[in-house]
């Protein structure tokens, strides 16, 4: 293609871009603007010309301009700027762009403006942001109202069963009550996480994840009083992962799965850790003597909403691999006997470790 | 047997706890709504509670600051907060909680923080 062609397609280009393009001699006056000017500041061509850019912006802005201008002059290379300017209507528009110098052969110096109008995008994300808050607001204040109510429904359950002589099977059907309760608590908590985590991501600090054990089985207990869950195993202390309570929600989701899943008077839950040097992570293995997952479960427990032993978990299996994977680490569920899923789940979760003991 | 005041905004929550505290042998001898209720039905009983399970989230005055009044009158003052916003934990230790209770809970877990707390 030869020169002529080349700078006529130049010229089209710059006639026809979306975008306001402007070029400001050394006094910061419009000397050149592309007819994108009428439909982005509403202004005529000659309106424009010889008028200082600065005249078209408002008073936060014109220092911002002045700021990028004197950067480009004194250090070169390229300035992105944000800028609100006022329309020939008297609305705002929001400007985003750059400023860049150039010299022509006589050493003179111009300062070439390219700017888009995000005057729309930007009242979008203002308005998603102020959805956002209010959605924010409403999820806090129903989180906080149902679990009050599962404390009111808990409570009345437990006064009928210490107070009223109830038959077995009205007995049962109250225990049963208070297994549902239990099941909307975990869901509503879950769902309430899951959505912080989404929101607000997940900061974590260092710490000991056997102290973090011991509390999620301590925090498991009390709500199944029924029963006595048994640990057998241990928890070696003195490892060191970057994580935070969150991880305790994981195991005590892990431990409460297995007295859901076991019917017994005692759950027997088991845990062992083992270390991957080379890779530096843990494996923490949790498993229990009930009922374990079908192989078509053992993937789908994590995922799926509608598997049931996550929605009886009221979806806290799928906040377990959130969280984990926020850890860096993962988590997959096994049969405790190989090969034989009635004999028990083993969940492995593996994190990465910053220290061993 | 163990005196305590409950402080929540929830009405029905009042009555089914005040059973469950009978249950466990416990007297409830104030009932307060708000936070600001409470700081000021403290001042005035005498012998004061020996424990206020108290809330975190409620109007005109919250847990965590009803708390840090309550102790500035009474610095021996145990308060075990009931919430159901785990977030106000650390709040709530530092205006001076004996413990923190998260919503939902069986009475076992009550009877043992209340047990726990007692005996400090």
């Amino acid at each position: 293609m030869n020169d002529s062609k080349m700078d006529e397609l130049v010229r089209l280009v710059v006639m026809n871009a979306p975008c306001l393009i402007l070029i400001l001699d050394e006094d910061g006056k419009v000397v050149y603007a592309n007819p994108a000017v009428s439909s982005t500041l509403g202004y005529s061509l000659d309106r424009v010309l010889g008028a200082p850019f600065e005249e078209f912006l408002r008073p936060r802005s014109k220092s911002d301009f002045q700021e990028a201008v004197r950067k480009v002059e004194s250090t070169g290379g390229l300035q992105l700027v944000y800028l609100s300017a006022l329309k020939r209507d008297g609305s705002v528009c929001d400007l985003d762009g750059n400023v860049f110098g150039l010299r022509d052969e006589h050493e003179n110096m111009w300062v070439c403006c390219c700017f888009y109008d995000v005057t729309k995008a930007k009242r979008a994300m203002t308005m998603i942001r102020d959805r956002e808050r209010k959605t924010s607001e409403l999820l806090k204040t129903v989180t906080h109202d149902l679990t009050s109510i599962h404390q009111e429904m808990t409570s009345a359950f437990e006064v009928l069963l210490g107070e009223g002589e109830l038959r077995e099977d009205l007995s049962n059907m109250v225990e049963d009550a208070l297994g549902e309760v239990r099941r909307g608590s975990r869901l509503v908590s879950a769902v309430a996480k899951l959505v912080r985590m989404d929101r607000e991501g997940f900061e974590a600090r260092p710490m000991d994840p056997a102290k973090c054990f011991t509390n999620a089985l301590e925090s498991v207990r009390p709500k199944y009083p029924d029963r006595e869950i048994v640990l057998e195993g241990e928890f070696p202390p003195g490892y060191v992962v970057n994580a935070n309570e969150l991880l305790c929600d994981a195991f005590a989701t892990l431990i409460g799965l297995m007295a859901e899943l076991d019917g017994s008077r005692t759950v027997v839950v088991d845990v062992s850790v083992t270390e991957d040097r080379g890779a530096s992570m843990l494996e923490i293995a949790i498993e229990g003597h009930g009922p374990g997952l079908k192989d078509e479960d053992k993937e789908s427990v994590f995922d799926d909403y509608e598997n049931p032993v996550n929605r009886v978990m009221g979806l806290s299996m799928t906040l377990v691999k959130r969280i984990v994977g926020a850890l860096g680490g993962d988590v997959r569920a096994e049969d405790r006997v190989a090969g034989d899923h009635r004999q028990g789940v083993r969940f492995v979760i593996r994190l990465p470790y910053v220290e061993s003991p | 047997m163990p005196r305590v005041m409950i402080v929540d905004d929830d009405e029905f929550l009042h009555k089914v706890m005040s059973r469950i505290l009978a249950l466990g042998g416990y007297e409830v001898v104030a009932h307060a709504y708000n936070g600001l209720e409470a700081y000021k039905m403290y001042a005035k009983l005498e012998p004061p509670p020996d424990v206020v399970l108290m809330d975190h989230r409620m109007p005109i005055m919250n847990g965590t600051q009803a708390t840090r009044e309550i102790r500035r009158i009474d610095p021996s003052a145990r308060v075990l907060f009931v919430s159901a916003d785990e977030s106000a934990e650390s709040e709530a230790y530092q205006a001076g909680a004996a413990g923190f209770l998260v919503k939902p809970l069986r009475s076992t877990e009550l009877f043992d923080a209340l047990k726990r707390v007692l005996e400090e």
